[in-house]
């Protein structure tokens, strides 16, 4: 029972909670991509969406290869929470 | 393309060779670290002239494209070529 | 979860081929058909013949168009190409505050109308690989899993196989199971960046759907305004509110085409905007042949004065990217050689997500000590899926030339052969023992497909004869195909039935049956 809560919620973690990151990475690589990259907006905003994909499958990845789900869930949360961060202080000033 | 098509392949089979799973069924010396620095170094370098002979008919993208569908089918028969040499041939 | 990374990633590898490997199959089965796309529908539609192509058509196809309407908004001409043999007129007008566009398909050496049939042709594979024919209920989305999942398999893929390069051009040929375990591991490695860049760059054309939420928050008129400002385009072109007659002698403008453009047959299509005003524009299109992009390659020129206008502006690095990866997905730039060579991964594609699935029920059902209903039900897919499939197309193909010319809504009808053939061997594949099934279907397939080229000739032996006189490779080449399938299909099936398979017989110890193992 145990495995199959673990697979379970680790499919869970990482098929919602992976979106939810892509999702989240695809705001805060705007506000990035037009500091370093020196984008225009649209420009930006294409390319973070486009980007986002790849933090979609690393956090695949990431969910099934971490040692314990309560550890995937912190981790997880916390890298979403540092993304909104970065888009809601990017979105402020 | 042709040129480098067939370049590619004789690269691939090169390499192939440096192993000596492979070797020892075509060749009847033995496989010493020569031969097989030699066999590897000879596969890299005509594998690296046929993406150049590649890029003198196309440009840069299209020649990639095409090296590395070259690449796919030449693999492919490369394997084939030897495990289906090594069935026949019976050697064990 | 498991102790060391590597056996999480064999985990990941096995179970999600096994949840997406169907659909997969499925998926890249017809999309591989659909870079023939132009060709299946040349064989579909025989009525069309074969069409030569000249610039000399366009000047008479202007005078037709004029003919036709004296209100038109807008007037398409669509020359026959290399791949395409379809020659079609179209003009818009524009009632009740909708405009309606009037096509009609032409023959380019009378001018005559034909009369096609009512088929999507080649169409059907594109749009199902990306739609699954479920297009108001979410198809794509679930087009798009399975995208994602295919990235996650060919990652996970590579650590699963334990000596990636020492077995780097290894097959074993003396035991089945080991064979069928070193194909599935080389085809994997050969169509690695193949299926990568598909995969990758099917998620990439659909960000308006995956990911449209950074869209929609930064624009207020979401992803239209996004992709408005990142595409650059002709200017939107103004009506001058003065009518005047349409230019129909193309002479000059298509001789300073020819030097900008030096290749054979380089028009595919011509746009005539606003042919009966002042401002009217006629944009002229390249075949994609010179770039990876999906851009279209353009000359625009005012049709009054005859001259160039002002080229597109170039666009910039991040719409570049989603042009080139589309551009790739496509490969409309892809000549002959080429187009087989993707074409031959896209089949490699195909049996290694098959040899997967036939890897993953032969390892289980080794193991297992009783049979659960999820083995029967994982094996029957397997014949439906990779079987059946490949029924269903030829079937399609069948429906095409069967069902009557002058039937209502026929294209409907051929798509749905195609899904009841596919359904109908799933139901099959339960009533028959595994091996058996397989051998029935491999068989029926082989024959369906050498029969085809045959009930061709017999429906209308002119269709062929007139291919084979024009030099059409399309028709012709589609006839070899279905040959070679079908030969290949019964090779299969001759060696299977040959191959001793009773080494693989797992004796059952609760039901006392030999069960046939594929």
């Amino acid at each position: 029972m145990h495995y199959r809560l673990n697979i379970t919620s680790r499919a869970l973690a990482a098929i919602f909670g992976g979106y939810a990151f892509a999702v989240a990475s695809s705001f805060a690589l705007v506000p990035i991509l037009m500091l370093f990259f020196s984008l225009v907006k649209s420009d930006a905003v294409y390319l973070a969406t486009m980007l986002s994909y790849i933090f979609y499958f690393a956090a695949i990845i990431f969910s099934f290869c971490r040692s314990s789900i309560l550890l995937v869930c912190r981790d997880m949360t916390l890298a979403c929470g540092v993304l909104y961060l970065v888009h809601l202080g990017a979105s402020t000033l | 393309m042709l040129i480098s098509f067939i370049i590619q392949f004789s690269a691939l089979w090169f390499l192939s060779q440096a192993q000596k799973k492979h070797f020892k069924l075509v060749f009847n010396i033995p496989f010493t670290t020569y031969i097989e620095k030699k066999f590897k170094g000879l596969g890299w370098i005509l594998l690296l002239l046929s993406y150049g002979v590649a890029l003198i008919f196309e440009n840069i993208p299209m020649a990639s494209v095409y090296w590395l569908s070259f690449l796919s089918l030449n693999i492919l028969s490369v394997t084939i070529f030897n495990s289906f040499y090594a069935y026949k041939f019976k050697k064990v | 979860m498991k102790p060391d990374f590597r056996r999480n990633m064999i985990w990941l590898h096995t179970y999600s081929g096994l949840l997406i490997g169907w659909l997969l199959f499925a998926i890249f089965v017809t999309g591989t058909l659909s870079y023939f796309t132009p060709e299946i529908s040349q064989w579909m539609k025989p009525e069309l013949g074969s069409q030569t192509t000249s610039n000399k058509l366009i000047n008479k196809s202007l005078q037709m168009l004029k003919q036709k309407s004296d209100k038109s908004e807008r007037w398409q001409i669509n020359l026959p190409t290399q791949r395409s043999n379809q020659f079609t007129l179209s003009w818009w007008i524009k009632e009740n505050n909708k405009t309606k566009r009037n096509v009609v398909t032409l023959n380019s050496q009378t001018f005559n109308e034909i009369h096609v049939r009512d088929t999507h042709g080649g169409n059907f594979f594109r749009t199902f690989h990306y739609t699954l024919e479920l297009r108001q209920y979410g198809g794509r989305y679930f087009a798009g899993i399975a995208a994602m999942v295919m990235l996650i398999g060919i990652f996970t893929g590579i650590f699963t196989h334990r000596r990636f390069f020492q077995d780097f051009f290894t097959i074993r040929v003396k035991k089945l199971m080991k064979t069928v375990t070193d194909l599935h591991a080389i085809v994997g490695v050969i169509t690695l960046p193949f299926c990568f860049v598909i995969s990758f760059s099917a998620l990439l054309i659909y960000i308006s759907l995956y990911m449209p939420w950074s869209a929609e928050h930064h624009f207020d008129n979401g992803y239209r305004e996004l992709n408005s400002k990142v595409t650059t385009s002709l200017p939107k072109l103004i009506s001058a509110n003065k009518t005047v007659e349409p230019l129909i002698d193309l002479e000059p403008i298509l001789a300073k085409v020819e030097k900008a453009w030096p290749e054979h047959s380089a028009i595919t299509h011509l746009i005539y905007e606003r042919p009966f005003d002042l401002n009217g524009r006629i944009v002229i299109y390249r075949q994609a042949k010179m770039s990876l992009s999906n851009k279209s390659e353009i000359l625009a020129f005012n049709a009054k004065s005859g001259e160039l206008l002002e080229a597109i502006a170039p666009e910039r690095t991040a719409r570049m990217i989603r042009r080139i990866f589309y551009g790739l997905h496509e490969a409309h730039f892809a000549q002959p050689v080429l187009r087989w060579l993707l074409f031959f991964m896209g089949v490699a594609s195909c049996i290694l997500i098959g040899s997967g699935l036939i890897i993953w029920l032969k390892k289980r059902l080794d193991k297992l000590k009783q049979r659960h209903f999820g083995h029967t039900l994982v094996e029957r897919l397997n014949i439906a899926g990779i079987c059946g499939l490949i029924l269903a197309v030829v079937s399609y193909f069948y429906a095409n030339r069967l069902i009557p010319i002058n039937l209502e809504s026929r294209a409907v009808l051929e798509v749905n052969v195609f899904l009841f053939v596919w359904f109908a061997s799933f139901i099959y594949s339960f009533l028959r023992p595994a091996l058996k099934a397989w051998l029935e279907l491999l068989f029926l397939n082989g024959i369906a497909f050498l029969m085809l080229p045959i009930l061709d000739l017999v429906i209308n032996p002119h269709w062929l004869i007139q291919a084979i006189e024009y030099k059409n490779m399309a028709y012709i080449g589609f006839n070899l195909a279905l040959i070679i399938s079908g030969g290949i299909c019964l090779m299969f099936y001759y060696w299977l039935r040959k191959t001793d398979l009773k080494t693989h017989i797992k004796i059952n110890n609760t039901n006392h049956e030999e069960q046939i193992l594929c």
